[in-house]
């Protein structure tokens, strides 16, 4: 039987993989002109290929689905989700504001997750029925319920502009009735953030699995929710978009994703 | 492939994260004597290290602290220390690195040393200089009287004649210098010679993984290195190292040399 990961080599992958993203970052601005798109492309690669060599060696026969290169099968059911660089406009702007996700998936469920912030050395992780943590602390969402006190996250999909006007409706309607609405630009970063409670709750549109994979079992071990836009389980599928919340928060927020599909008919 | 020195700070901070990582948890202590520790944390840092030393760069030599020696065949040498600093570790004292040097037939090259409590890389490449985080350079003391030095040592493990002669050394030193600083891990003592914050270092009968990164760090920032006796200092274990800035050498040496005291322990 193959080795099984912990919590902890998630936790240890995640931080690995970050110290390519800080080395770089810092080296960018010494050596390179801010957006220097190579550079980040290169140092995107080498968190990939790092997680992809560490994974393999420690874990043969696992599958693994990755955001650059694409899916590598395995010979089981145990699958692995692995974004190297979230936040890459981030990262090639120079906003220090990107993360690491890796998620471990096996009978159909998130069983492990690791989010890494290389920079503020903050990580996110969760393990399923044990709860999700900040580093060594517990964490847990928002009870909030006052949409006017809340602060969300959202997202805009690069590539698919109809997806980012439909998404415009929605975050017009937040705008207005919510405290105010960020859009920070590493999704698994905006999903820790809901799971201690930094804000109250993410919408997105149309995203992919490996933005989802991590994020979503530290939110809901934070004891947050999280839906498809219509208030459905089937996030998880295409067209992967979701609302995640803590449970005072997140019906207020179906009811205005609702509003906001009502008024475009 | 030939290995660059972002190759080895790269290296020494992910190990560094698996320290950090564990640092303050319960650990598994095991002595392989009297007072030296080994946890769990040293072994899964050291086997990170050696699979991606592997790897990466197949057919090198690696010294290692706790799997010991892998032969090689192309002249390239690998220095681990994976935890330097375990005592202090296991007792959550936050002041330990990871130590890894390479040298290249017989030579030390290349040196990275990594505390993963503050973040503090250190790093040179023989001939170009020696750094802090990729930009500092980093300078020894100009301290040139002992009693104006402030100086460090570490202790040998076994309770030896070396140990007796570590521990009146130690009692010559304090009594000359402003002080002497006892830390923990040679490794870290050696960057803050190089960094200038102390101004001389000794150790009898150390490793060589102990010595190798810390001992080219500090020669490229200015300092000199030598056997406790003089002459070049040899990666033969057991090392014994005098180190510090030019002008303060010579007068270590000195002291070593003194006949013993009357009231010197023998």
């Amino acid at each position: 039987m193959n080795p099984q990961p912990t919590l902890f080599d998630l936790q240890i992958l995640a931080r690995q993989a970050g110290v390519y993203l800080r080395a770089g970052y810092g080296h960018m601005h010494v050596v390179h002109h801010k957006g220097d798109r190579d550079v980040v492309t290169e140092i995107d690669r080498r968190s990939e290929e790092f997680l992809l060599e560490n994974i393999r060696r420690r874990f043969p026969g696992h599958a693994i689905v990755t955001e650059e290169s694409g899916y590598f099968a395995g010979q089981g059911e145990a699958c692995w989700y692995i974004d190297p660089l979230d936040g890459t406009s981030n990262y090639t702007a120079g906003l220090p504001h990107f993360s690491v996700s890796i998620a471990f998936v096996e009978k159909k469920q998130v069983q492990l997750a690791a989010i890494y912030d290389p920079l503020r050395d903050e990580c996110f992780s969760a393990e399923l029925g044990k709860g999700a943590r900040l580093n060594d602390q517990p964490i847990h969402v928002s009870p909030q319920g006052n949409i006017q006190e809340c602060v969300f996250g959202t997202g805009f999909t690069y590539g698919k502009r109809d997806k980012s006007l439909t998404n415009l409706k929605n975050y017009d309607l937040f705008s207005t009735r919510a405290l105010s609405v960020r859009r920070l630009g590493s999704a698994a970063l905006d999903m820790s953030y809901v799971a201690c409670g930094r804000l109250h709750g993410y919408w997105v549109v149309e995203v992919a699995p490996w933005d989802i994979a991590a994020g979503s079992l530290i939110v809901t071990e934070a004891g947050g929710v999280i839906t498809d836009l219509a208030g459905g389980p089937n996030y998880n599928q295409p067209p992967y978009s979701f609302v995640a919340a803590g449970p005072a928060i997140h019906p207020q927020m179906l009811d205005i994703l609702r509003e906001a599909r009502e008024s475009q008919g | 492939m030939t290995p660059q020195l972002s190759d080895l700070t790269t290296l020494a901070r992910q190990a560094g994260e698996i320290l950090r990582a564990g640092y303050g948890k319960h650990h598994q202590i095991e002595y392989k004597g009297r007072i030296n520790l080994v946890t769990e944390v040293d072994r899964q840092s050291e086997t990170f290290l050696l699979d991606e030393i592997h790897r990466r760069f197949p057919g090198h030599e690696i010294f290692a602290e706790e799997t010991g020696h892998t032969h090689g065949v192309d002249g390239w040498c690998w220095y681990i220390d994976p935890l330097d600093g375990t005592t202090n570790f296991a007792h959550d004292f936050p002041l330990f690195a990871v130590s890894l040097a390479l040298a290249r037939h017989g030579q030390v090259v290349l040196a990275a040393v990594y505390n993963p409590m503050t973040h503090e890389c250190y790093a040179a490449e023989r001939g170009q200089g020696a750094w802090l985080n990729d930009e500092r350079r980093l300078r020894v003391s100009d301290v040139d009287q002992l009693v104006n030095g402030l100086l460090a040592t570490g202790v040998p493990y076994d309770v030896s004649a070396d140990n007796y002669v570590s521990l009146y050394t130690y009692c010559r030193f304090s009594i000359r210098s402003q002080g002497v600083r006892r830390f923990g891990a040679t490794s870290l003592a050696l960057c803050d010679l190089a960094a200038g914050r102390l101004d001389g270092y000794w150790h009898y009968s150390t490793g060589s993984w102990d010595v190798a990164a810390g001992s080219l760090i500090a020669e490229e920032a200015g300092a000199v290195i030598s056997n406790i006796d003089g002459t070049p200092l040899s990666l033969t274990p057991p090392c014994s190292i005098a180190a510090a800035n030019p002008l303060l050498h010579p007068r270590m040496l000195a002291v070593f040399n003194e006949p013993r005291g009357k009231f010197e322990i023998n």
